[in-house]
């Protein structure tokens, strides 16, 4: 068995080394517009590699970082829709870009063939457990209380967590400072030390420091309760209803694939996310899964844009004041 | 006691035998995860040397080989790979003057000198024993003391960072061995550089001039390989071969006992200095070898030495070095919270084997966290063995005439650099960037000054923006705190310290004249 790794390995690495052999066979490359090591790189993974089992070709990830996103989604809306270049797109990338940058480069409606939503993860408003409020509604109450005192952490504009503090904030009618990190990775630690009181973050990131009592999660952005952090209530129970916000994961190829392709890989992505041991794994680490049809993904992504658009605008507005 | 028990259960991870059905043999039970040490040890050294080629790239590529293996033997190739490079970095560094990181900047600079004495094998030989007493030491500081240092570190906020920050600035003047003005000058022109790119807070761009790949600034690797290792290389090929440092004798293989003796204490100050900076989660590490450098200059009877060859400015970086390698795995396992870039990978490693980090890792995969742990003890000693013998091997290959040496190097750093994020556009700047060095060279000024301004700025930049934001604009809020005045105070001392001699210098020239 031992051997037999450390063949593929050298196998891999020359594989990996010669690539412009590799693909004259045509592989599928799935692009995470991301560095390699981050939740959608993790998903694309996991999933590419039960992809590949399942087409009997080879799946490659290609990281393609850069721009937070748009440098990757760039790339596959000019790709061929042939079915060998697929992005694992992310609200970040498809949703709130288009209302953050005019300059995007790409349009996630015209320039995409949605093929299907596979998984999103709710966000949680986390605290270090030194902090008072103990609620959402208390934290609301402590900030109006303190104007222009109170900071808090966020991984950086366009960031998931930075969105769903501008929501909150908007829907809270307050006015904290958000303090930016490049991530939520660096933001964590300020949070988790009491030098910045709360942020925002993913919950596949969250649930391990909320289980070990090192923060406090006050609620989750999703409609219904996550599965990993059940004890947790949810925006709209906290008195925030209409509240919801989730980072989500979903396949687009480039525009204009052909029907039967982007069916039979619809197919294929359905059918690995009711895998049990599939979805098992996936769940322990945070994520929920779905797995909609392409039209349904197409009008999921459509409601989002129009979202972000108008919470943007909304923003940009109170700014002005 | 605990510890030892720890460490048992460590090493029982590490040993643990595994039954494996060899062909023509039987089923035959191996210490699986000591063979998988050994080849991230191996490999990591071997990419470590490849100019350009670094850990990030490699452990990307290796990925997929992990899902098939067991969560801990994974882990620990892995890691053997981030190490191993750290080792691997200093020969190209010492050799051909190529730092492939941050960290190994450094060791260029005296190490490089060493070689073109022809004492690249003492060179080696202390970056080698150097890095294994740190790497064993800092081994020892997780096993003992990870939970408390975290606290530690969690004290550090923006304001923290900012003071640390500039502090390792005013080390870039000490680094410096010719004029002051022109470091100064170096110094400013990598801040500069370093403001490129998306601004954090607006999300505006600067000083991309509308061109799309220079969104995310420029990549350390591109102008490091640019200005030190490709201008390097052009400056080689001005010079006559019969001159150049292929024609020097060899040298001894192995420091001697005087050098040796020279290098204990140096050793042990940049193991201290450089575990103590590793365990920030903010990547503090990449300071430990720049404070271990300045520290050796000041302390040293003959500061003229350094940056002509000096074996303390070997040894005393690179323990520094490896020691903020391992400690860096403190933030990851306590926290679960990447302090740079490979450690992020090592997340996505862990959670695709259905593992997430975070505290619980020490007590719900214990055999996990205390394997990964014993084995970078047993992959130091690898290491060694791997890499003393290698050092009669790379010395030799300085003996390869120039002409072929050259041509390699700059296809393997192309490489390289293209392996970083794929992009071609990224080589295209490499070559921008080695005529601007070679301009450099040509003009009596150095690059480290520079690198180092540029590794600085954007985390200074951020930080004090951070600091700001907290302290709603006022600087005396970056004053207020405690550590933070600290580290501004030895700030100011040691620029003092450096500019107050350099002053009275020029003076006495001016007198002298």
């Amino acid at each position: 068995m031992f051997l037999r790794t450390v063949a593929a390995g050298l196998a891999a690495l020359t594989l990996a080394i010669a690539a412009p052999a590799a693909r004259a066979e045509q592989p599928i490359s799935i692009v995470v517009a991301y560095a390699a090591g981050g939740t959608t790189d993790t998903l694309a993974r996991i999933i590419g590699a039960r992809l590949a089992d399942k087409l009997g070709t080879q799946v490659i990830i290609e990281n393609k970082a850069g721009a937070t996103g748009q440098i990757g989604s760039r790339y596959v809306a000019k790709a061929a829709p042939d079915g060998r270049t697929l992005q694992i797109a992310t609200q970040t990338t498809h949703a709130v870009a288009p209302a953050l940058y005019p300059n995007l480069g790409y349009d996630p409606l015209k320039d995409f063939t949605p093929i299907s939503l596979v998984a999103w993860s709710p966000l949680v408003l986390i605290t270090n457990p030194a902090f008072p409020p103990k609620t959402v509604q208390e934290l609301i109450a402590y900030i109006k209380a303190r104007p222009k005192e109170v900071s808090f952490a966020t991984g950086g504009r366009g960031d998931g967590s930075f969105m769903a503090a501008m929501f909150f904030n908007n829907m809270a009618k307050i006015n904290p400072v958000a303090v930016p990190f490049p991530g939520e990775a660096p933001a964590l630690p300020q949070v988790l030390g009491g030098q910045l009181p709360y942020m925002f973050c993913s919950a596949p990131t969250a649930a391990a420091p909320v289980d070990a009592g090192q923060l406090r999660g006050l609620a989750v952005t999703s409609k219904v309760r996550a599965s990993n952090l059940p004890n947790i209530p949810t925006m709209a129970e906290s008195g925030l209803p209409g509240y919801e916000m989730v980072n989500w994961w979903g396949f687009f190829g480039p525009a204009g694939m052909a029907p039967d392709l982007v069916q039979k890989l619809n197919t294929a992505f359905v059918e690995i996310l009711k895998e049990p041991e599939t979805s098992a794994k996936l769940k322990g680490l945070g994520y929920e899964l779905t797995g909609t049809s392409s039209d349904e993904f197409k009008k999921y992504v459509g409601t989002e844009i129009e979202k972000w658009a108008a919470l943007v605008k909304a923003e940009a507005a109170v700014q002005q004041q | 006691m605990e510890i030892l028990s720890n460490l048992g259960t460590g090493f029982a991870a590490v040993l643990h035998l595994v039954d494996v059905a060899i062909p023509g043999i039987g089923v035959v039970p191996l210490p699986v995860n000591i063979f998988l040490c050994f080849t991230g040890c191996l490999v990591g050294t071997l990419i470590g040397v490849l100019p350009g080629v670094g850990p990030i790239a490699t452990i990307t590529m290796l990925l997929p080989i992990t899902f098939g293996l067991e969560p801990t033997g994974a882990l620990i190739m892995l890691a053997g790979i981030y190490y191993g490079a750290q080792y691997g970095g200093s020969t190209t560094a010492i050799l051909v003057n190529i730092p492939g990181e941050a960290t190994s900047v450094v060791t260029a600079i005296d190490g490089h000198e060493m070689a073109k004495q022809g004492r690249a094998g003492s060179a080696l030989g202390i970056a080698a024993l150097g890095s294994f007493f740190a790497g064993c030491v800092a081994t020892l500081v997780i096993a003992a003391l990870a939970l408390p240092l975290t606290r530690m570190a969690l004290m550090f906020g923006p304001a923290e960072y900012f003071s640390l920050m500039v502090m390792g600035l005013v080390f870039a003047v000490v680094l410096a061995h010719g004029a002051l003005s022109k470091a100064m000058a170096m110094i400013f022109l990598g801040l500069l550089l370093s403001t490129v790119g998306t601004d954090l807070e607006t999300g505006e761009e600067r000083l991309t001039f509308g061109f799309p790949p220079l969104a995310d600034g420029i990549d350390f690797a591109v102008l490091a390989m640019g200005i030190f290792g490709f201008a390097e290389v052009l400056r080689n090929l001005g010079i006559d071969e019969k001159r150049d440092l292929v024609s020097k004798p060899i040298g001894r293989l192995l420091p001697s006992p005087a050098e040796l003796r020279q290098s204990a204490m140096p050793v042990v100050r940049g193991t201290f200095i450089g575990a103590l900076l590793g365990i920030l989660p903010g990547n503090g590490a990449v300071l430990g070898p720049f404070a271990s450098y300045s520290m050796e200059k000041k302390l040293a009877r003959q500061p003229g030495r350094f940056g002509r060859g000096a074996i303390e400015g070997v040894a005393g970086p690179e323990s520094a070095n490896n020691a903020g390698a391992q400690t860096s795995f403190i933030p990851l396992l306590t926290l679960g919270v990447p302090p740079n870039a490979v450690m992020a990978l090592m997340v996505g490693a862990m959670t695709i084997q259905g593992i997430i980090p975070g505290p619980q890792v020490m007590t719900r995969n214990p055999d996990l966290f205390w394997g990964m742990i014993t084995s970078m003890w047993v992959g130091n000693l690898m290491l060694l063995v791997i890499n003393l013998p290698l050092i009669g091997l790379w010395v030799r290959l300085l003996r390869v005439p120039y002409r072929l040496l050259f041509p390699t190097i700059l296809v393997f750093s192309c490489i390289g650099i293209y392996s970083i994020n794929n992009s071609p556009l990224d080589v295209v700047m490499t070559a921008g960037f080695a005529l601007v060095g070679y301009s450099l060279i040509k003009l009596g000024f150095e690059p480290a000054p520079l690198l180092l301004g540029f590794v600085l700025g954007k985390l200074i930049e951020d930080n004090l923006r951070r600091a700001l934001l907290m302290t709603r604009g006022s600087l005396i809020g970056v004053l207020e705190r405690p550590i933070s005045a600290a580290l501004l105070l030895i700030a100011l001392a040691v620029l003092v310290a450096a500019i107050l001699p350099a002053l009275r210098k020029s003076r006495d020239r001016v007198f002298a004249e």
